[in-house]
């Protein structure tokens, strides 16, 4: 790994922030659209429009990704083609046993117990299995898949492909969406996804690359079902009319969810990039506290010296 | 010369040797990937078995609560048992002629289930299906003002081919299904409206009519069904 690359995946982390707040000024700019025009779609115009915006966000977390790993680019029809096989995941696994056989909506809101337990037992554990194994059993052995980051990226991507997939039989099965909180709802969904691909991603980066323990990987699978789990559960209480009780929509408020989600993914995303940050460090031999900023000037500075 | 000669007898040997270095080298390759292919395998296996246990754990939970019911009583008596977990709004049944208590699993999704009981008192004097007749007329003429595409499809007050008086809970009762749309009540519908199927059963005890009224989608009505009529069931009249 030359220097420039190590650079660059240091600085993940801060173009990471940078797409996030991009997808906030997406939903900015189609709230202000709604506010300012207020649009009466309906019909084919409606789903159309509604699948636009649910594609446009994984569209655009994937060209973040795409641009971190810029040095030395994983090949696009690889990430692409790892999105699409968990779209197809998610489509023929993980929502007909989700909402199909398990008929998860219909109980789910019980009791906060049972909510919680349903959300991480069944939701969470088969999300997160489904994005791991469209890694695992994809691209996993792949010469392409030749650095840990490489993880985070595919990962990331399983994550997102599964999220639009989501989105989209949410539009379809809807015939569309309300633009002003659907358009929130799409970009959660989506970050919360992603950012929980990323955290397997990096769990799968490290069994393949530092030859982890055997359960390593059942505690990254653990992690992510157990923060999605929780992460649903208290989406699900703060949108209820009652915490907030402005903007809501016949008793839905989507803006605490966004404010979650966004917390949610830089939380989850600022854990991974820190730990490949370590990573890196340690396979440097520089010690893991030092300043990002500091550390690559003088990494950059050294190594260059004949 | 000498040196030459010496490279060159030497030669083979160092060719021996470095062979024997890459066969032993390979047999390490391949003892360690062998031992990394057992590792990713048993991990593997690990993280399918683990998830295998959670959705049982989360099956057994969903079998824990699928059945669990709630009961509440207003002031006026009228007990009512519904899915544990629906959402209640009681405003003001017990006042005895106005008001509803309605119970639905909002948390569903965008077209939640929703059962009503509302009451009406009715002049006791007056033939049984009669008065439930005039309830049941009153309450599609307040539909018909308030819903959208309000449209009767059926009425039963009569059953089999006597036509006995039909009996619900063991009184006299009166079934009426209509259809109406539903405009947007959640983020995920949109502007995109609903058909949602309805079923009125009235029963007439002492001087009140109660009416148990369904809400239901196309979709979920044969899961709402059941439940409703586990719903009227289980209610205790006063």
């Amino acid at each position: 790994m030359n220097v420039q690359a190590i650079r660059v995946r240091l600085s993940a982390w801060r173009t990471e922030l940078s797409y996030i707040i991009g997808l906030l000024v997406f939903v900015g700019i189609v709230e202000l659209i709604v506010l300012v025009l207020n649009p009466q779609l309906s019909g084919f115009w409606l789903g159309l429009v509604s699948l636009l915006l649910a594609i446009i966000p994984a569209a655009i977390w994937l060209s973040v990704f795409y641009s971190v790993d810029r040095v030395e680019p994983e090949p696009k029809q690889y990430v692409i083609g790892v999105a699409v096989l968990a779209a197809l995941l998610a489509a023929t696994i993980g929502q007909p046993l989700i909402n199909g056989y398990f008929k998860v909506p219909e109980w789910i809101g019980t009791d906060t117990i049972s909510e919680i337990l349903g959300s991480i037992l069944i939701i969470g554990f088969i999300e997160a299995f489904l994005i791991y194994a469209t890694v695992r059993f994809s691209i996993f052995y792949s010469s392409e898949f030749d650095q840990r980051i490489d993880g985070v990226v595919y990962g990331s991507a399983a994550g997102l492909g599964y999220a639009a997939m989501l989105n989209i039989l949410t539009v379809v099965s809807n015939g569309g969406i309300d633009l002003g909180a659907g358009v929130i709802r799409i970009v959660v969904t989506q970050m919360v996804h992603g950012a929980l691909g990323a955290l397997l991603g990096y769990f799968l980066g490290r069994d393949k690359f530092d030859k982890e323990r055997v359960w390593w990987m059942s505690i990254g699978v653990v992690l992510a079902a157990v923060l999605y789990g929780l992460y649903s559960w208290l989406s699900g209480e703060i949108t209820q009319a009652g915490i907030s009780l402005s903007n809501n929509i016949n008793g839905y408020n989507p803006w605490p969810s966004l404010i979650l989600g966004t917390v949610f993914a830089i939380v989850v995303l600022g854990a991974v990039f820190t730990l490949v940050n370590r990573d890196l460090r340690a396979d440097m031999g520089l010690p893991p506290t030092v300043a990002t900023t500091t550390s690559t000037t003088t990494t950059t500075t050294t190594t260059s010296t004949p | 010369m000498d040196d030459a000669n010496k490279a060159a007898n030497s030669a083979p040997g160092m060719m021996q040797n470095m062979a024997d270095d890459a066969e032993r080298m390979l047999v390490q390759v391949k003892a360690l990937g062998k031992r990394v292919n057992r590792q990713d395998t048993i991990s593997t296996l690990l993280v399918v078995g683990l998830t295998i246990l959670a959705v049982i754990l989360g099956a057994l939970v969903r079998n824990s609560v699928v059945n669990k019911t709630t009961t509440y009583t207003d002031a006026a008596k009228l007990q009512i048992t519904y899915p544990a977990g629906w959402v209640l709004s009681d405003t003001g049944a017990d006042t005895g002629t106005a008001g509803q208590i309605t119970v639905s699993n909002q948390k569903a999704g965008a077209a939640p289930v929703r059962f009503e009981v509302q009451r009406v008192a009715v002049d006791a004097s007056t033939p049984v299906t009669s008065s439930l007749g005039v309830v049941a007329n009153g309450l599609t003429a307040t539909r018909a003002r308030n819903l959208s595409s309000y449209k009767v499809l059926s009425t039963e007050a009569f059953t089999g081919s006597g036509k006995q008086p039909l009996q619900i809970k063991g009184l006299p009762g009166y079934k009426t299904s209509f259809v109406y749309v539903n405009t947007p009540n959640s983020a995920l519908q949109g502007n995109i409206p609903s058909v949602i199927l309805g079923e009125d059963w009235l029963v007439l005890k002492g001087d009140k009519v109660y009416v148990f009224t369904l809400h239901s989608t196309q979709a979920n009505r044969d899961t709402a069904l059941p439940l409703f009529e586990t719903f009227v069931d289980s209610a205790q009249l006063p």
